[in-house]
């Protein structure tokens, strides 16, 4: 025997739920969709606004300049000196802090470690990079840019930057000559890739040199890849805030496996790093 | 080929329903493709596009930016007073800056250490005189149970040459004793004095760090000491006549 109210009621009822969870499934592919058009839009603008800011921001104060030539900002013999006195004047500003700095001179492809003005390794820098985006950045804005050293403000990295080992103290003399002696770790196997994120958002990696297929290009290439995806977590988390995405233009140095631990290990948490890009 | 892309046209088209109507209502498409060939599809749409978000976005924007312009190397301005005035002035400036920048590197004795690899680096006259092994801090980070701690890592920087010493004696630190399970004696107990474990010679930097001996040779080379910088006992002589009390250490 069947109920006719609840066969009368029952397809309406499921229809409409059915409906709702239709318009419920609808609106979730069109905010998927929706913000992966806003995702795009915004990412592809971030990098063009960041550099208009930097431009803006370090724009040569010519106001005071006596004896005022036109084109001066232009010419190619001024700027290169102005770059030169810019490079020589953060070095001189990274000496006066007191702790080891970086100094990355890509046009020479060297990078230096210096404490107070001395140069206490000098490293070959094997290639370079620089991101597409600061090609944007004025000729006259780089000097003002690079004429103050950058500060590390975090860093991400493959390898610790002090490997500290803990050991408990013995209680007594046999429980001390019970227990191993730990050996410190010189093998320095691991792979040597890092990031150093720097003030006015600009990024140093420094990754070590690796042979085509080797394990260490495997290594590489998962470090970046991690990188990637964090860069990527972080620009969709300002995008659902309705923010302008992260974004940091990268340079990007290959070194010797030794000397990129050498640097890391060498730079102070907060460290200096001036950087002459060209 | 006609079937690829006949097979082409079934996904697109099945993409297209996916995202009309959901994987569950779409009966007329289930003897070509199945269930599961859906949601292989948006499996593999969600992938590609996120794969483009987190690769291809980065790649791609940083080629959106207008090039700045490129400074011109103009021969108009070289006859100009005001230009050449203006390149001279500079020309001047950065010859002074240079200088005292350059006058930062001591043209005394100066030594170099890198705690990294544990080796050493001797100049005189800003020339490179002597080079070689060395032991510097092990980083160990040494706890008792009653919540004292230390670590022996070698301090980074600057120091200058404190004092210089022959045939020192060792006036060993509490953590000598813990680290071996003993009772920490007085401070002038004479259990705390070591005689020849030094070397020969040894310079301090302060805070108790010093640059000496050792009779663990086969150790240099490696980080295995408890701040100090070890050295072997020829080095050690060149290092000791070499550096004065006053002399800069750069320890990196």
């Amino acid at each position: 025997m069947t109920n006719p109210v609840h066969d009368t009621k029952s397809p309406s009822g499921s229809e409409s739920s059915s409906d709702r969870q239709r318009i419920v499934r609808y609106s979730f592919y069109y905010i998927i969709a929706a913000l992966t058009i806003y995702y795009f839009i915004m990412a592809s603008i971030v990098p063009v606004r960041y550099v208009r800011s930097l431009n803006q921001q370090f724009m040569p104060d010519t106001s005071d300049q006596k004896g005022k030539v036109d084109g001066l900002q232009t010419d190619s013999l001024f700027l290169s000196m102005m770059r030169q006195l810019a490079l020589t004047r953060a070095r001189m500003m990274m000496a006066a802090t007191d702790s080891i700095g970086l100094t990355v001179n890509l046009p020479d492809s060297v990078a230096t470690l210096e404490i107070n003005g001395v140069t206490v390794r000098k490293v070959r820098i094997i290639d370079f990079r620089i991101a597409g985006s600061l090609e944007g950045v004025r000729e006259d804005v780089w000097p003002v840019l690079l004429s103050e050293p950058f500060t590390i403000e975090s860093d991400l990295s493959s390898i610790q930057k002090e490997p500290l080992m803990v050991k408990i103290a013995p209680r007594d003399t046999a429980e001390a000559s019970a227990m191993p002696n730990i050996v410190p770790d010189t093998s320095g196997v691991e792979p040597v890739f890092y990031c150093l994120r720097l003030s006015h958002g600009i990024r140093l990696t420094v990754l070590q040199e690796v042979d085509k297929g080797s394990p260490d290009a495997v290594s590489r290439n998962r470090f970046l890849y991690r990188r990637s995806l964090r860069d990527f977590y972080a620009a969709v988390k300002d995008v659902a805030r309705f923010r302008f995405p992260f974004y940091q233009p990268e340079i990007r140095i290959v070194v010797p496996k030794d000397d990129a631990r050498i640097i890391y290990r060498a730079l102070p948490q907060k460290g200096n790093v001036v950087l002459y890009v060209r | 080929m006609e079937r690829l892309i006949d097979w082409i046209g079934k996904l697109i088209a099945a993409a297209t329903l996916v995202l009309r109507k959901g994987i569950s209502r779409i009966p007329e498409y289930s003897s070509h493709l199945t269930r599961f060939k859906h949601i292989f599809l948006a499996v593999f749409i969600v992938s590609a596009l996120l794969l483009l978000m987190v690769s291809g976005v980065p790649f791609v924007r940083e080629y959106l930016v207008p090039e700045a312009i490129k400074p011109v190397n103009d021969s108009v301005l070289v006859s100009d007073p005001q230009y050449v005035k203006q390149i001279n002035a500079r020309s001047r400036e950065l010859a002074t800056i240079r200088r005292r920048f350059d006058a930062l590197t001591p043209g005394q004795n100066y030594l170099v250490i890198n705690t990294t690899d544990n080796r050493f680096y001797l100049y005189r006259n800003r020339a490179l005189i002597r080079e070689g092994y060395c032991s510097s801090g092990s980083y160990i980070h040494l706890k008792t149970h009653d919540d004292r701690e230390w670590i022996f890592k070698t301090p980074r920087g600057m120091f200058r040459i404190q004092g210089k010493t022959t045939y020192p004696v060792w006036r060993k630190p509490d953590w000598a004793f813990v680290e071996e399970g003993l009772p920490v004696p007085a401070a002038d107990h004479h259990s705390r004095f070591e005689y020849g474990a030094l070397g020969d010679y040894a310079l301090s930097l302060g805070d108790g760090y010093l640059i000496h001996g050792t009779i663990y040779k086969r150790s240099l080379g490696m980080p295995v000491t408890h701040g100090c910088i070890r050295l072997n006992d020829d080095d050690l002589e060149a290092v000791f006549n070499s550096l004065y009390v006053g002399s800069k250490v750069y320890i990196y």
